[in-house]
């Protein structure tokens, strides 16, 4: 729990746009879309904050328990670290990160807590699909293909 | 991995070095000038093999000669030169699915090779110059003759404050909407229905933008490719196509600058993003959406299509798109819904 991680750069892009996330994976040509209380934790991740103070903070701005919060959380955060988006950060003692403190104003009813669904478009995949590579000349250079 | 070490300084020069030989050999050199977002580009030929194939597509943008263009792109073959190229500096497996060679980073220098055409492109920005090769002209492939130099034109705009992207774009005077989408969405029907009405037109599958002063549009290539349906439901409102063709399961290339030039604008300024999808419904709608649907909807595809796009290209499309309106269009049954409604958003 008091794993911290960081984006897997240069292989993730992302940005943030009115609370959503949207994140580019180049190896896969996977891209994937987080909102709400996902757009948050991806941000608190992107700080370098631990799990634990994730949980923490998302449970205060949603008013939720950590019953509800915590597996949330493991959840996506293990389905990140699985699409390869997020990776482990190796800490020695206690190196100090800086983390995101997120508005923890009084809780509004508004701010139902949902489980973060993390969306994955795969639709862009073909065009990260290399031709075989065909056998080069004596220059080096590939042959030209036969008819 | 037999993996080399590339000095891109020593590349370029050596590879240009190739180009002002074939120039010298040839005799033939010849220079073409157009205005392509308010800068002027030369295209220096070092013969006439390639001009047929890579002119036509940015014609309607051609202007007269400048003593000094802001970029240069030199462009020529080894078949019809006679002159080859070193030995490529780089092995096999250093180069991926967007062109980019692994091992190869320079701040000024961009390269991009396509194994399977054997083409090379190349851009030096400090000198603001650019280098087109490929092994036999005669290999050009036809789909490239609607978006010539392509990966060139990128990195030089992304330079000087304008970004390529995979979107369509039409309008009427002083006012146009950027359509964006993967293949398939309706964004190049879209378009063509659009110019098919007598709106203006700045492409069907890549423009560039930009957000300072305002969010602006700008026209790159004039070439439109549409399948069998496509063309057919076209006809069906104009005479503009009579003449224009299409084998079964294919797509016919058609340079709009030959048959409406008047059409053809060099830029607009922004005022929506549409967000195009085909229905099955008989009525076409328009919607508001968020601008993350619109970037959604434009991100992915334009920069996995780019050799060395990425973090800076996202940025800057979520900046453009959050200055605009953004809306999502419902395509029916009626292709020719579609003009009426995005008139209605630039009025």
């Amino acid at each position: 729990m008091q794993t911290r991680y960081k984006i897997n750069t240069p292989d993730v892009i992302y940005e943030n746009v009115d609370n959503e996330v949207l994140i580019i994976e180049f190896n896969t040509g996977n891209y994937y879309s987080l909102n709400n209380s996902g757009a948050d934790i991806w941000e608190l991740l992107a700080a370098g904050t631990t799990e634990a103070r994730i949980i923490q903070i998302i449970g205060k701005k949603y008013n939720s328990g950590n019953e509800e919060v915590q597996p949330a959380v493991d959840n996506l955060i293990n389905e990140l670290v699985e699409e390869k988006l997020i990776v482990p950060i190796k800490t020695e003692g206690n190196d100090a990160v800086n983390s995101v403190e997120m508005d923890i104003s009084p809780p509004s009813i508004d701010l139902a807590f949902e489980s973060p669904t993390l969306q994955k478009f795969s639709d862009m995949q073909e065009l990260l699909l290399l031709d075989p590579i065909h056998e080069v000349d004596e220059t080096g250079w590939p042959a030209p293909k036969k008819d | 991995m037999n993996e080399k070490r590339i000095d891109p300084v020593e590349s370029f020069d050596s590879f240009y070095q190739v180009f002002k030989q074939a120039e010298e050999f040839t005799g033939e050199s010849q220079q073409h000038f157009f205005n392509i977002a308010g800068f002027e580009i030369e295209l220096r030929f070092a013969n006439s093999a390639l001009v047929r194939q890579i002119t036509p597509g940015l014609a309607h943008l051609k202007s007269q000669p400048k003593d000094s263009p802001a970029l240069t792109v030199c462009i020529w073959d080894s078949v019809s030169t006679g002159e080859q190229m070193p030995a490529p500096p780089w092995s096999q497996q250093q180069f991926n699915a967007r062109g980019e060679v692994r091992g190869f980073y320079n701040e000024h220098i961009f390269l991009s090779f396509q194994p399977d055409r054997n083409i090379l492109n190349m851009l030096d920005t400090n000198r603001n110059l650019g280098l087109f090769w490929i092994r036999d002209s005669n290999d050009f492939p036809p789909n490239l003759r609607a978006v010539p130099l392509r990966p060139i034109f990128h990195w030089w705009m992304r330079e000087n404050g304008l970004l390529f992207v995979h979107a369509a774009a039409a309008g009427i005077k002083d006012s146009g909407v950027l359509i964006v989408g993967k293949g398939g969405s309706g964004k190049s029907s879209s378009a063509l229905a659009c110019l098919t009405s007598g709106m203006l037109y700045l492409g069907d599958d890549h423009v560039l933008i930009k957000t300072d002063p305002e969010p602006s549009i700008f026209s790159l290539y004039s070439a439109a490719r549409m399948d069998e349906l496509l063309l057919d439901t076209l006809k069906v409102k104009s005479k503009l196509f009579d003449n224009t063709r299409v084998k079964k399961e294919d797509k016919a290339l058609i340079f709009l600058n030959q048959l409406v030039p008047s059409q053809l604008v060099p830029g607009l300024p922004m005022q929506a993003v549409i967000v195009p999808s085909v229905t099955d419904k008989p009525e076409t709608s328009i919607t508001p959406v968020s601008s993350m649907a619109a970037v959604r909807a434009l991100a992915p595809s334009t920069i996995f299509m780019l050799s060395g796009a990425g973090k800076k290209e996202l940025s800057e499309m979520v900046k453009i798109v959050q200055h605009v309106s953004c809306f999502s269009l419902q395509i029916g049954n009626n292709l020719w819904d579609v003009p009426e409604l995005i008139l209605q958003i630039l009025s």
